[in-house]
């Protein structure tokens, strides 16, 4: 059984490195040239990109739910302000007065006052 | 080969990249800006205005949103059913045969109906009928109708308010308007992305209580309206004031006009308060001014005696009794009880030290009248179209005896219901004079915050005076025109006045107006209220004791109850 070696190793011991040193360096044998260095650049400023783009996009959902709840928020305003006018036209004095309840009153005959 | 063709086409977009975003910059931000940044008006609301009613504030004066249908005509597909369905649903609101512009050539803007409830445009915008739109307008809602319409005013087409209380405090009433400057997307739904984004909110207008109570209100507004009719006269007005503090309770005037029904007002006249933009000769009522001037200067007191001969010689004229034959040495309280005039020309007689009304008597009166009084100037109320009315001074020409002799029964002078009812309430409430008000405070987040008093001007008498002059107006309300149904054990007074008119540079004796000033309250009490009324009409002879009198018994027989005031036992 052989084996063969696949990766150099160059001693550093020929270079009289010192104790507790590492004396052996890895040296790859694949070559990044530059046009591969220039699509890597292209490819992480694209996927900067499109994270930044998620984040945007994530933030301006927020703004429609934000702008739903706006428009909620003034419907049940007008709603309660509509409410609100209801109540105070069937408060209104002559609204009362006209009142089934208003109509079968009848004036105290004999009013005594206490001291307070 | 590759690599250097790959470094040009680099070079080139740099060079472009550098020419849009370094050379171009400014130009392509605008652009980007114009089309991406919008920006929106917050309509700040316009303030509330409510009542003081015993201590609790109702609504008056509400904001509404309404609608306003229009039609595109030429959008318009199914005619027929654009009108059942706007009959069906808003049909009282259309304008008269509306179907009519909905054929209307040449135009893209027709309105259909008017004053529309949210609920009808909800209602409509289901039914999406083509070429139909909806304009949100916001309207003042009067939830009592008419009531205090004068003291209101309105607020006009342009939003602004017009008359009364209205007009007086738009500014603060109208608020400021807010902004909203923000990257929108296409349906203009505001983006939170972009530093230029400015968001500025709106600052609502302040939410005013006045210090009208609505129940005296009404029951003043009814009490004047009854009078009218049993009366025949034609114009009335009165007002209701706390002399304690000032503050009015009620102003109100016959006719008026419903606030929410503008286009039926054909005579622009009754948006005028007359209570206090209507100066009058105030006649009799004077009176009270004069014996309460003449008090405290010590010159009378309600025993003193002079010789009536109902006629009063005064440089070239003579004045005369309007009530004749109460002749002979009789007392200051007579005097006043049959608002015999000679007897107030002997107190402004007195005044300057004895038979005649010399410079003396004129300056004390003056002082007394505008320095003190407070008449014939405005009050500072918070209305518009307050008048000032005229006092003349003894410094004028026309300042002389007989303008003063005239002053001392309330003629040769102009004065307003306001000025008049503030300065009888400085007389009987100890002699102090409180500016009159309409205010009670604001409402902050729900909560009533009492408005800041007015400054106070004390010893426009004196105690003592004023609890003298009180009595003496008392004993006048029992002496004539005896009130028959006002229950016993309180303390009411009062006198009448019955001021003859000016037609034509001339006094008209057939056309009066007749006029009624008084207090009510506990017995040993400052009064809780005075009250002072006005009745005329054109060609009519309205008179303090007959027409204006029963006005004013009939308002403070309902307050003794209104108030809960105690009885004396």
């Amino acid at each position: 059984m052989s084996y063969t070696r696949t990766a150099q190793f160059n001693s550093r011991r020929a270079n009289n490195w010192g104790r507790n040193q590492n004396t052996v360096v890895f040296a790859s044998a694949v070559k990044l040239g530059p046009v591969t260095h220039t699509v890597l650049i292209a490819l992480m400023i694209t996927v900067l990109g499109l994270i930044y783009l998620t984040q945007a996009v994530r933030t301006s959902s927020y703004d429609y739910t934000a702008s739903d709840i706006q428009d909620k928020i003034a419907t049940l305003s007008d709603e309660k302000k509509d409410l609100e006018v209801d109540n105070a036209r069937l408060m209104a004095i002559k609204e009362v007065q006209n009142s089934s309840v208003a109509k079968n009153m009848t004036a105290p005959t004999d009013v005594k006052y206490v001291s307070q | 080969m590759l690599a250097i063709g790959l470094a040009v086409a680099m070079v080139l977009f740099a060079a472009r990249l550098f020419y849009i975003q370094i050379i171009r910059h400014d130009f392509y931000v605008q652009q980007a800006d114009s089309e991406q940044i919008k920006r929106f008006v917050l309509h700040a609301k316009r303030g509330e205005i409510y009542t003081y009613d015993n201590g609790k504030p109702s609504i008056l004066v509400m904001n509404e949103t309404v609608y306003t249908v229009w039609a595109d005509p030429t959008q318009v597909s199914d005619k027929q059913k654009v009108v059942d369905t706007i009959n069906r649903i808003a049909g009282g609101n259309t304008r008269k045969d509306f179907s009519q512009y909905l054929d209307t050539k040449g135009s893209r803007y027709q309105v259909l109906a008017t004053k529309v409830t949210r609920k009808q445009a909800e209602m409509l915008k289901k039914e999406n009928l083509a070429g139909i739109g909806f304009d949100a307008v916001t309207q003042r809602v009067y939830p009592e109708g008419q009531l205090a319409s004068q003291v209101l005013g309105f607020v006009n087409a342009e939003g602004n308010g017009v008359y009364g209380f209205e007009q007086a405090n738009n500014k603060e009433l109208t608020g400021t308007n807010g902004l909203l400057k923000t990257v929108t997307d296409v349906r203009s739904v505001p983006l939170t992305i972009g530093a230029k984004n400015i968001n500025t909110p709106a600052k609502n207008g302040k939410d005013y209580v006045l210090s009208i109570d609505r129940y005296i209100q009404a029951r003043v507004e009814k009490a004047l309206s009854d009078a009218i009719i049993r009366s025949g006269a034609t114009n009335a007005s009165a007002i209701v004031m706390d002399p304690s503090t000032g503050q009015v309770m009620a102003m109100a005037n016959v006719p008026t006009y419903d606030p929410s029904e503008l286009a039926k007002v054909t005579d622009t006249a009754l948006f005028n308060n007359n209570v206090i933009s209507n100066p009058y000769e105030p006649g009799s009522d004077i009176k009270t001014f004069t014996i309460a001037t003449g008090i405290d200067r010590g010159v009378i007191s309600p025993e003193s005696t002079y010789n009536n001969t109902d006629s009063i010689r005064v440089d070239d004229i003579t004045i005369t009794n309007a009530s004749k034959g109460h002749t002979g040495d009789i007392t200051m309280q007579t005097a006043l009880n049959w608002s015999l005039n000679t007897g107030m020309v002997t107190v402004a007689q007195k005044l300057g030290g004895g038979g005649s009304i010399n410079r003396t008597s004129r300056d004390i009166m003056y002082d007394y009248f505008y320095n003190r009084f407070r008449m014939g100037q405005r009050s500072g109320i918070e209305l518009s179209n307050e008048a000032g009315g005229t006092i003349i001074a003894p410094t004028q020409a026309q300042g002389n005896a007989v303008r003063y002799s005239n002053m001392s029964f309330g003629q040769g002078m102009d004065v307003t219901m306001l000025q008049v009812a503030s300065g009888f309430s400085s007389i009987v409430n100890g002699g102090i004079y409180r500016p009159p008000t309409i205010l009670s405070g604001v409402m902050e987040d729900g909560v009533f915050k009492p408005a800041a008093l007015k400054q106070q001007f004390p010893g426009v008498i004196s105690e003592r005076a004023s609890a003298t002059v009180r009595e003496m107006v008392h004993e006048a309300h029992y002496a004539t025109y005896k009130p028959h149904n006002t229950p016993d054990g309180y303390f009411i007074g009062g006198k009448t006045g019955t001021s003859q008119t000016i037609e034509n540079g001339k006094y008209v004796n057939d056309q009066t107006i007749g006029t009624y000033l008084g207090f009510g309250g506990e017995v040993n009490k400052i009064p809780r209220y005075v009250i002072m009324v006005e009745i005329s009409g054109k060609g009519k002879a309205m008179g303090g004791g007959t027409d204006a009198k029963p006005i004013f018994n009939d308002i403070s027989d309902w307050m003794i109850n209104y108030l809960k005031l105690q009885p004396a036992q």
